[in-house]
C-alpha cells in the first residue's frame, strides 16, 4: 500500500505543471553501411529482384534547446553519401549513381513532461551523378548537351513537415515516433519509431525505422522513401557527455527498390556522442 | 548560444489578442515552367521545359474582437484574402524533325489551350478561432481561372485547319476549394503554422504552406517555411515590426516541382523572391 501511494505521488508530481532544467543540448550520429539498389535477374525467366551494395556514410547532429516552461526549440542537420557502384547483369549494366543527400529540419515543440509534441519544417535535397546527356542532331547523330557530374534532383528533393511525438517521462522507459528527426542517416532514419531505457549504466534504444506511407504504394522516382531497418544502440551515463553505438540491421531496402540482400551487406554501425549544456541560472535547475 | 535563445523561449507573453484590425498586402515573382517530352535526348530523361515569369499579389483582412458579450467566442476571427497571379506568355519552340530516327518536327506551345495568357484570381472567405496556444480558421476559396485567347482553331468547309478570332478573355476551369490555417504555439515564442490558400501564398507554386515562425524582441522574427504543394519549396523570410507595421522579405528555392520533365532546373529557375506589408491597429 505504502508502495502504491508512493507510486501515485511520483505519477501525480510527473503529471502537474512541471519545471524543466533550461539546457542546451546537442546529439550527433556518425555511420556507416551498405546502401542496396535493386534490379532485376536477366538471369530467371520469372521477376526475381536482387540487389547490390554499394558503401554508404551519413553524419549529422541535433541541437535543442529547452526552457523551464518545457518549450523546445531546435535545429538538425545531416548528410548522407552514397557511393557510385555498377555489377554486369547478363549484359546490361546495372549502375547506382552517386548521391550526395542533405538535409536541414527546424522544430519547436512543448514537453508536458508525460509527452512532448514538436513540430518543425525540413528540406531534403538530393544532389546526384549524372551521365553526360546527347541530343539528336537533325541527321540523327548524337551530340554532347551537357557533361557528366553532379547536380542536383529535384524528383527525389522534397519539403516535409518533421514531427517528433514522445510518450511518458524522459527519466524513465519512453517511446517517440518521429518523422525526419534525430541524429539521422537519410537513407534509413526518415520515419522511426523508438523506444529508449534510462539504466544506470546508460541509455538503451531500439529502433524500426519504416518507409514513408506513400512509400509502400508507389515504387517510382517522385516518392519520398527510406529503407526498413531495425536498431538497438547504447548510450554511456554522464550528466554532460556521453557516448554510443547503435547496431543496425536493414530489413528491407526501399530507396533504391526491394529486392534480397546479401546478409553481410545487411548491418550498419553507428558511433553516437551527446554533450548536455545546462543553464546554470538560479531557479532553472531541477534538483 | 543559450543566452541568446533563452529570450526568445522565456518571454511567454501572448501578444495575440492585443491588436482588432490586420490588413496583409503582398506581392511575388517566380518562374512558371511548362514541361514536355522531347525525344531528341539520348538518355532515359527526355524531359525539358518552357519557362516564363509569373508574378502575384494580393491583399487579405482579418477581424478580431467582433464578439465581447460571449465569452465562448471571445477569440473568434473572420476574414477575406484576395490573390492575383499573372503569368507573362511562354514563347513557342519549334523542334527540328530527326527522319533517321522517326520523330517529327514538334511545336511546342504554353500549354494546350493557353499560349498567350494567364490569371488566376481566388477569393477568399474564412473565420475560426484565434487562442494562445493555437488558432484554427477554415473557409472557401474560389479560383477563378482565365487566359487571353487570341486565336482559336477552325475548320472550313474543305476540313482545313484555319485560325480565326479568339474569344478575348475567358474564364476556364473555375473551381471552390476550402482553405485552412493553423497555428501550434504562442505567436511570442517560436511556434508553427500550416495554410492552404491563407496569407501571403503564391496561388500557383505555394498554395500549401508550413512557416517556423522564430519572433526577435526588438526586431519583427525569422521566418523558416516552405510549400508542401503544388511545388515543394522551401525559404527565408526575415519580418521587421516597425510600430503597428510589418515588413517581410521572402527568397527561397523550389525543391520538386512534382512534375517528370522537372530532374534538372536551373538554380536561378527554381528561385522566388515575395514581399509582404502589414498593419495592425
Amino acid at each position: 500500500m505504502t508502495r502504491l501511494s508512493a507510486f501515485c505521488v511520483v505519477l501525480a508530481v510527473l503529471a502537474s505543471a512541471p519545471i524543466w532544467a533550461q539546457a542546451t543540448t546537442f546529439q550527433s550520429l556518425i555511420e556507416g553501411g551498405f546502401f542496396a539498389h535493386a534490379y532485376q535477374d536477366r538471369e530467371y525467366v520469372h521477376q526475381t529482384n536482387v540487389t547490390f551494395g554499394v558503401p554508404y556514410g551519413a553524419w549529422g547532429f541535433e541541437v535543442e534547446h529547452r526552457d523551464t516552461q518545457g518549450n523546445v526549440l531546435g535545429l538538425d542537420l545531416a548528410q548522407t553519401i552514397v557511393g557510385s557502384g555498377s555489377v554486369d547483369n547478363f549484359g546490361q549494366a546495372e549502375s547506382q549513381p552517386a548521391l550526395l543527400l542533405n538535409y536541414g529540419a527546424l522544430y519547436m515543440g512543448k514537453d508536458w513532461g508525460w509527452w512532448e509534441l514538436d513540430l518543425g519544417v525540413s528540406a531534403l535535397l538530393q544532389w546526384q551523378h549524372f551521365d553526360s546527356e546527347s541530343y539528336l542532331s537533325p541527321s540523327g547523330t548524337a551530340v554532347s548537351s551537357r557533361p557528366s557530374g553532379m547536380d542536383w534532383n529535384h524528383q527525389e528533393s522534397f519539403t516535409l513537415i518533421n514531427a517528433k511525438a514522445r510518450f511518458f517521462p524522459k527519466e524513465g522507459p519512453h517511446l517517440w515516433v518521429g518523422v525526419g528527426r534525430g541524429p539521422l542517416s537519410l537513407t534509413e532514419d526518415l520515419f522511426r519509431f523508438v523506444g529508449e531505457w534510462p539504466v544506470s549504466w546508460g541509455l538503451l534504444s531500439a529502433e524500426v525505422s519504416f518507409s514513408s506511407p506513400p512509400g509502400y504504394f508507389f515504387s517510382g522516382s517522385g516518392v519520398l522513401r527510406n529503407n526498413e531497418r531495425l536498431s538497438f544502440g547504447w548510450k554511456s551515463p554522464g550528466p554532460y557527455w556521453s557516448w554510443g553505438a547503435r547496431v543496425g540491421f536493414l530489413v528491407r531496402p526501399m530507396v533504391a527498390g526491394t529486392g534480397e540482400v546479401d546478409l553481410a551487406q545487411r548491418w550498419s554501425i553507428s558511433v553516437l556522442g551527446t554533450v548536455n549544456l545546462p543553464d546554470r541560472k538560479k531557479g532553472d535547475q531541477r534538483e | 548560444m543559450i543566452k541568446v535563445i533563452s529570450p526568445l523561449l522565456l518571454s511567454v507573453i501572448f501578444a495575440g489578442a492585443a491588436f482588432g484590425q490586420e490588413i496583409l498586402v503582398f506581392g511575388g515573382y517566380h518562374t512558371q515552367l511548362n514541361g514536355y517530352t522531347d525525344q531528341r535526348y539520348v538518355g532515359a530523361d527526355k524531359g525539358d521545359y518552357l519557362k516564363t515569369f509569373a508574378e502575384y499579389m494580393g491583399a487579405e483582412y482579418l477581424q478580431r474582437n467582433l464578439v465581447t458579450t460571449i465569452p465562448e467566442l471571445k477569440d473568434l476571427v473572420l476574414g477575406a484574402g484576395l490573390n492575383l497571379i499573372v503569368r507573362n506568355e511562354f514563347t513557342a519552340k519549334t523542334l527540328y524533325a530527326v527522319p533517321s530516327k522517326g520523330i517529327d518536327a514538334q511545336t511546342i506551345l504554353g500549354d494546350e489551350n493557353d499560349s498567350t495568357g494567364h490569371f488566376q484570381l481566388a477569393v477568399s472567405g474564412f473565420g475560426g478561432l484565434d487562442r494562445e496556444w493555437w488558432s484554427l480558421q477554415g473557409g472557401v476559396t474560389v479560383i477563378l481561372n482565365g487566359y487571353n485567347e487570341q486565336v482559336r482553331q477552325k475548320y472550313d468547309a474543305s476540313g482545313t485547319i484555319y485560325n480565326d478570332t479568339g474569344r478575348g478573355w475567358v474564364f476556364d476551369n473555375s473551381l471552390i476549394l476550402p482553405n485552412f490555417f493553423g497555428r501550434f504555439g504562442p505567436v511570442s515564442i517560436p511556434h508553427i503554422e500550416l495554410s492552404l490558400f491563407r496569407g501571403d501564398y503564391d496561388l500557383s507554386y505555394g498554395a500549401l504552406m508550413t512557416k517556423i515562425v522564430v519572433p526577435i524582441q526588438g526586431f519583427g522574427s525569422v521566418n523558416v517555411g516552405g510549400s508542401l504543394y503544388q511545388t515543394a519549396s522551401i525559404f527565408l523570410e526575415p519580418h521587421f515590426q516597425i510600430g503597428q507595421f510589418n515588413v517581410g522579405l521572402r527568397g527561397g528555392t523550389i525543391l520538386n516541382y512534382y512534375d517528370s520533365s522537372f530532374t534538372r532546373v536551373g538554380i536561378f529557375e527554381g528561385a522566388f523572391l515575395a514581399a509582404s506589408l502589414g498593419y495592425r491597429w
